[in-house]
C-alpha cells in the first residue's frame, strides 16, 4: 500500500514542498520554479555548494509527485537525524549557521544566483556542522536586483545574535517567541547603546530598522528601477554582514566552565571507574542513537561518540552547550550535537498548528537515553514525583543507562536544604520501585564510596 | 463571480506579484536601505578585493620566491 502525508511545514514557498511517502521524505518541485532549479543543477552551484558541505544533497526520483499537474521534478533530500532550531543553539553554533547562510549566498552571486529568503530554519546541523538545507532557495540573480533575503537575515541572525552577545545569551529564546527571529524594532531597543560603537550594527540593525520604519506604511513594494544596485555591492554587502558577525563574540562567565572541575562528587579513581561502566553499558544495549540528557561538559557523549554512536547532548547551560561544541568542531567529531535544553520547560511545538517547528521529543527516539546524576535535579529543584520521571523516561526509550544519586550525597543534601525539604519523596527504594514498573533492572554497579549508582534499565515492552 | 472564481483570482494576482517580489515580504524600507548604503558596500567590497588580491596573489608569490 502506498502512503503519502503532506507536510503540514512546507506551505511558505510556492516553488515546492515537502511530503513523506512510505516513510520517504520527497520534495515536489513545481514547475514554476523550473528555471531556477535548472540553473542551479546545471550552473555548478549545486555540486559546489555539496562538494564544500555547505547544501545538503539529494537524488532525483522518477515518481509522479504529489500533486502531478504542477511538478516538475521529485526530489529526495538526504535526512538529517536530528533536526534543532535555533533556540536551541549555542552561540557559536549560531554564529557559525550565519556565517554558512553568507558564505551560500555569496557563492550564489558568483555564479549568477542569489538566495530568495534567508531563514534561519533553513539550516541544520549535520556532521557537526551547519548545512543549508533548503534546496529550493535559490533563484536566478537579475541584473541590478537588491537581496530580498537581507532583512530576514539580519532578523533571524545577525539581531538575535547581537543580542545574544551583547546584551544575555537567553535573549536567544526570543527566536522561541517568533518564528520571525527578533524584528528589528525590537532588536534596537534592547540593544546597549555601546551597540552604537560598532559600524556593522549601526548600519544593519539600527540605521536599518529607520529605514524600515520610515517605510512601514507603504503598501505596495517600490518599483524595481527605484531600488537597483550593483552585484560588487550586493557582494560589499555579504561581506560587511560576514564581518559584522565575526566581530560578534560570547564568553561564558569564568565560573560556570570552572566549576565542573571542582565538582568534588568523584575521585579520579571513581570517574574512572565511571566512564568504563558507562562505556561498557553503551557497547552492551548495541544502539545506534543516545541522547546524553545533563551532558554537562560532554565527557560521556565524548564516549558514546567513540563508540560509534549518533549522540545528542543536551544541556540547559549555554555554557556548556558552547563548550561541548567547540570542543566538536576542534576535534572534527561528527556524530555529537549539542543542544540546549531545559528538561522543564522543553521545546514546544510551535508554528502553525503548532506543527511548524515540531517539540523536542517529536523529533526523534533515541535506541538509549543516558541521564547521569540528572535524577535528583529532576526531583528536588524540578519537584517532580518519582513516578512521573519513570513514566517521562520509558516514553523516550527503550535502553536508560541512569546513574542514581543517594539521598545521603552532599548534593543531594544541598539540594534538598534549598527547599526546606518540600519535595516528594526521594530514595533509592522509591526509584527502583517507580522505575520497576515500566523497566527491568538489568544491571545495577555502585560507582563512588558514597553510594552513588549505574543502572542500566530496559523498558518492559523493548 | 463564486467565490471560487474570487478566491482563484485572488491566488493568482498574488502569484504574479509573488514572481516579481518573491514569497517573502523583503521589506520597502530594507530595500530603500541597501540601495542607499550600495555605493559604500560597492566601495568596501573593491577594497576589500583588493587587499585581498595583495596579500594573496603577489604577496605570497613575493615570499615564495
Amino acid at each position: 500500500m502506498t502512503t503519502q502525508t503532506l507536510s503540514s511545514v512546507s506551505f511558505r514557498d510556492p516553488a515546492g514542498f515537502v511530503y513523506c511517502q512510505q516513510g520517504d521524505l520527497r520534495r515536489q518541485v513545481n514547475l514554476v520554479y523550473r528555471e531556477h532549479y535548472d540553473r542551479l543543477m546545471a550552473g555548478g552551484l549545486y555540486e559546489e555548494l555539496v562538494g564544500s558541505g555547505l547544501l545538503v544533497q539529494h537524488e532525483e526520483l522518477e515518481a509522479p509527485g504529489w500533486e502531478p499537474e504542477l511538478a516538475y521534478k521529485v526530489i529526495r533530500p538526504e535526512t538529517i537525524p536530528f533536526l534543532s532550531y535555533p533556540y536551541e543553539w549555542s552561540f557559536r553554533q549560531y554564529r557559525d549557521a550565519a556565517l554558512v547562510a553568507l558564505e551560500i549566498q555569496r557563492r550564489a552571486l558568483l555564479r549568477g544566483m542569489t538566495l530568495k529568503d534567508c531563514s534561519v530554519y533553513n539550516l541544520q546541523f549535520h556532521r557537526g556542522r551547519p548545512i543549508f538545507i533548503d534546496t529550493l532557495s535559490f533563484e536566478t540573480y537579475r541584473e541590478g536586483s537588491p537581496w530580498m533575503g537581507y532583512r530576514q537575515f539580519c532578523e533571524h541572525f545577525l539581531a538575535p545574535l547581537a543580542l545574544m552577545s551583547l546584551v544575555d545569551h537567553r535573549l536567544s529564546q526570543l527566536c522561541r517567541a517568533s518564528l520571525e527571529g527578533v524584528a528589528l524594532d525590537l532588536a534596537v531597543r534592547l540593544l546597549p547603546r555601546r551597540s552604537w560603537l560598532r559600524p556593522g550594527l549601526v548600519m544593519h540593525l539600527h540605521l536599518h530598522e529607520r529605514l524600515q520604519r520610515a517605510h512601514a506604511d507603504e503598501l505596495m513594494p517600490p518599483s524595481q528601477d527605484r531600488v537597483r544596485m550593483s552585484k560588487r555591492a550586493l557582494l560589499g554587502l555579504v561581506d560587511s554582514l560576514e564581518a559584522t558577525v565575526r566581530g560578534l563574540r560570547w564568553k561564558p562567565r569564568d565560573s560556570a566552565w570552572a566549576s565542573y572541575y571542582q565538582d568534588n562528587s568523584y575521585s579520579p579513581d571513581e570517574f574512572d571507574r565511571k566512564a568504563r561502566l558507562v562505556r561498557e553499558l553503551l557497547v552492551r544495549t548495541r544502539g545506534e542513537s543516545v541522547w546524553d540528557l545533563g551532558a554537562n561538559t560532554g565527557y560521556f557523549s565524548r564516549i558514546a561518540c567513540e563508540l560509534g554512536l549518533r549522540t545528542v547532548a543536551f544541556d540547559s547551560d549555554p555554557a556548556c552547550v558552547e563548550r561541548i561544541y567547540q570542543e566538536a568542531r576542534e576535534r572534527g567529531e561528527t556524530r555529537l550535537l549539542p543542544l540546549l535544553l531545559d528538561l522543564f520547560n522543553p521545546s514546544p511545538g510551535l508554528g502553525w498548528l503548532n506543527q511548524e517547528r515540531a517539540s523536542i521529543f517529536e523529533r526523534g527516539s533515541p535506541d538509549l537515553v543516558m541521564a547521569l546524576a540528572l535524577i535528583h535535579h529532576l526531583a528536588l529543584t524540578g519537584n517532580q514525583p518519582m513516578d512521573n520521571l519513570a513514566e517521562f523516561f520509558r516514553r523516550l526509550a527503550p535502553w536508560l543507562v541512569l546513574e542514581f544519586v543517594p539521598e545521603n550525597d552532599p548534593q543531594v543534601r544541598s539540594l534538598s536544604a534549598r527547599r526546606f525539604g518540600a519535595h516528594h519523596a526521594y530514595n533509592r527504594e522509591i526509584f527502583e520501585k517507580c522505575f520497576s514498573k515500566h523497566f527491568l533492572i538489568i544491571l545495577s554497579e555502585p560507582v563512588t564510596a558514597a553510594g552513588r549508582t549505574l543502572y542500566l534499565l530496559r523498558r518492559r515492552d523493548a | 463571480m463564486s467565490s471560487f472564481e474570487s478566491l482563484y483570482g485572488a491566488l493568482t494576482a498574488v502569484s504574479s506579484s509573488m514572481r516579481l517580489w518573491g514569497y517573502l515580504d523583503p521589506g520597502t524600507g530594507s530595500m530603500l536601505f541597501q540601495v542607499l548604503v550600495a555605493g559604500l558596500l560597492s566601495a568596501s567590497f573593491f577594497l576589500r578585493s583588493g587587499a585581498r588580491y595583495i596579500r594573496d596573489g603577489v604577496l605570497l608569490k613575493l615570499r615564495r620566491s
